[in-house]
């Protein structure tokens, strides 16, 4: 099911290029333009763009939704205890990796939420998908 | 009754917006940001303002699409499927 066979062979092309834009994002986002949303936004797009060339069904059979709000939860529970754990060091999202790593915690809490964006907006879309009829 | 009471309501809103200082200070943070951003070690202003001293405003946001997300399954998820 889904669209033509143009549409889902371009979308094959482009979306693992998006994966890799978004992790490039997330990974070198301190220091150049980007970030955490924008990153987890681009690597939701590359789901859905895949969710709407081939029908939601067969994203939601590689992407299981049980996995994916898993990631969710857990991404968030990373998120505050990297926050939380700056407490241990001097204060509230204390940078206590800073003399160790470029730019610190910033790069890993940009990771993080990157994964909670992502997992969130494919968790919506999901859902949202029940009420499309045709496949 | 409701439409007067709503159009009151933002003209109270937009009454007190029209009345703020939006003109430039300096001092305070403003100076600090700019004296001391080479202090975090990222060659870049905006992300040493936003993901270190402001990074609690990410954490925010990502508590708001956390319950964004935890609505949309309790409105519309039904019983344990994702399917």
């Amino acid at each position: 099911m889904g669209m033509t066979l143009v549409v889902k062979t371009t979308t094959t092309l482009v979306a693992p290029f998006l994966v890799t834009y978004g992790a490039y994002l997330a990974l070198y986002g301190y220091a150049s333009p980007g970030g955490g949303f924008q990153a987890g936004v681009v690597l939701a797009v590359s789901a859905i763009l895949l969710m709407t060339a081939y029908g939601p069904r067969w994203v939601k059979r590689h992407f299981p939704g049980g996995e994916v709000s898993l990631l969710e939860g857990f991404s968030g529970l990373f998120l505050t205890a990297l926050a939380l754990a700056g407490l241990l060091f001097g204060g509230f999202f204390f940078n206590f990796l800073r003399p160790y790593l470029p730019g610190g915690t910033i790069v890993l809490f940009n990771v993080g939420v990157a994964l909670k964006v992502a997992a969130a907006f494919i968790l919506t879309f999901y859902l949202l998908s029940r009420w499309v009829d045709h496949d | 009754m409701r439409r007067l009471l709503a159009i009151l309501i933002a003209g109270a809103l937009l009454a007190t917006l029209w009345g703020l200082d939006y003109s430039k200070t300096i001092g305070g943070s403003y100076t600090y940001y700019v004296t001391h951003w080479k202090d975090v070690g990222i060659p870049n202003l905006v992300t040493a303002i936003l993901a270190d001293w402001r990074g609690y405003d990410s954490l925010g946001e990502v508590a708001i699409l956390f319950a964004a997300a935890t609505g949309f399954s309790l409105i519309l998820g039904g019983k344990g499927r994702w399917g």
